[in-house]
């Protein structure tokens, strides 16, 4: 830390303005270091998304009409992509396999709508939390990390 | 009044305490100091006089430290009835060698 960093440091710690109880810590300078390194949790600022919601063989079986589920069954290679891309959630794939089938005929066009609506439903982003970590008390001070030995230097006076 | 030669280990967070301070009317006076970080962790030492740091080292790894021999003639002269302290920034073991005498302030 340059000796601005330091002096800001000194008054944070003197005066505690967040009260985090850099007092109560008395000389773990580790302690006051991790207090002031902390990123503490705060409300997600983002609204919970939505993601494409994972399909199974079944689910997508049921959607096309049972002679062309089994005109499909019948091609093991096509069958085994399917598979794949469906277990894969790989959804360039399934958009893919949807085409061929498609073009191909093998599918009609109420079973091709129904697959492609069943592609199309979401869940709610599982990945999403609620809360999300926000800025330590060192960053919202413009401080870089803090250390043990920082916080050593100023608690105790300079010499030489 | 005779030196004394002491060697120990101190390990706490913050101040430690090498040499007591001495009592009214007395100083210490330090002829020899060598600390020795016996730790894995960097840590940094400062060596006071009282409450007032006088030298700082940042021992980043094992078996780093602080060492000085004072001239003869010109030893460290600590503040009257202030005690030798040694300032860790975590709690890891340091070894220390000081050689010093009490005399009157």
């Amino acid at each position: 830390m340059n000796a601005a960093q330091l002096a800001t440091l000194r008054a944070e710690l003197a005066e505690d303005p967040a009260g985090l109880g850099y007092g109560a810590l008395g000389q773990d300078y580790e302690a006051v270091a991790a207090a002031l390194n902390t990123r503490p949790q705060v409300p997600n600022p983002e609204k919970q998304g939505v993601v494409p919601r994972g399909l199974s063989l079944l689910e997508v079986f049921a959607a096309v009409r049972p002679g062309e589920a089994l005109a499909i069954y019948e091609r093991p290679a096509l069958l085994a992509d399917v598979k794949a891309a469906i277990e894969g959630d790989d959804r360039s794939a399934m958009a893919a396999l949807l085409g061929l089938v498609a073009a191909s005929g093998l599918v009609s066009a109420g079973s091709l709508a129904a697959v492609q609506a069943l592609l199309a439903t979401t869940m709610p982003d599982p990945s999403w939390t609620v809360t999300v970590p926000g800025s330590s008390r060192a960053a919202l001070l413009g401080l870089p990390a803090v250390l043990a030995a920082d916080v050593q230097l100023v608690l105790n006076s300079g010499g030489n | 009044m005779a030196r004394t030669r002491l060697t120990a280990t101190a390990a706490s967070s913050g101040d430690n305490t090498l040499v007591a301070a001495p009592g009214a009317g007395k100083r210490i006076v330090v002829h020899y100091f060598l600390i020795e970080l016996e730790a894995s962790t960097a840590t940094a030492m400062i060596l006071k006089d009282g409450s007032t740091a006088v030298f700082r080292r940042y021992a980043a790894n094992e078996g780093d430290g602080l060492v000085r021999e004072f001239p003869g003639g010109a030893p460290w002269e600590l503040t009257a009835n202030a005690a030798l302290i040694l300032n860790l920034s975590g709690a890891n073991t340091c070894g220390y060698n000081v050689e010093y005498e009490v005399v009157a302030a």
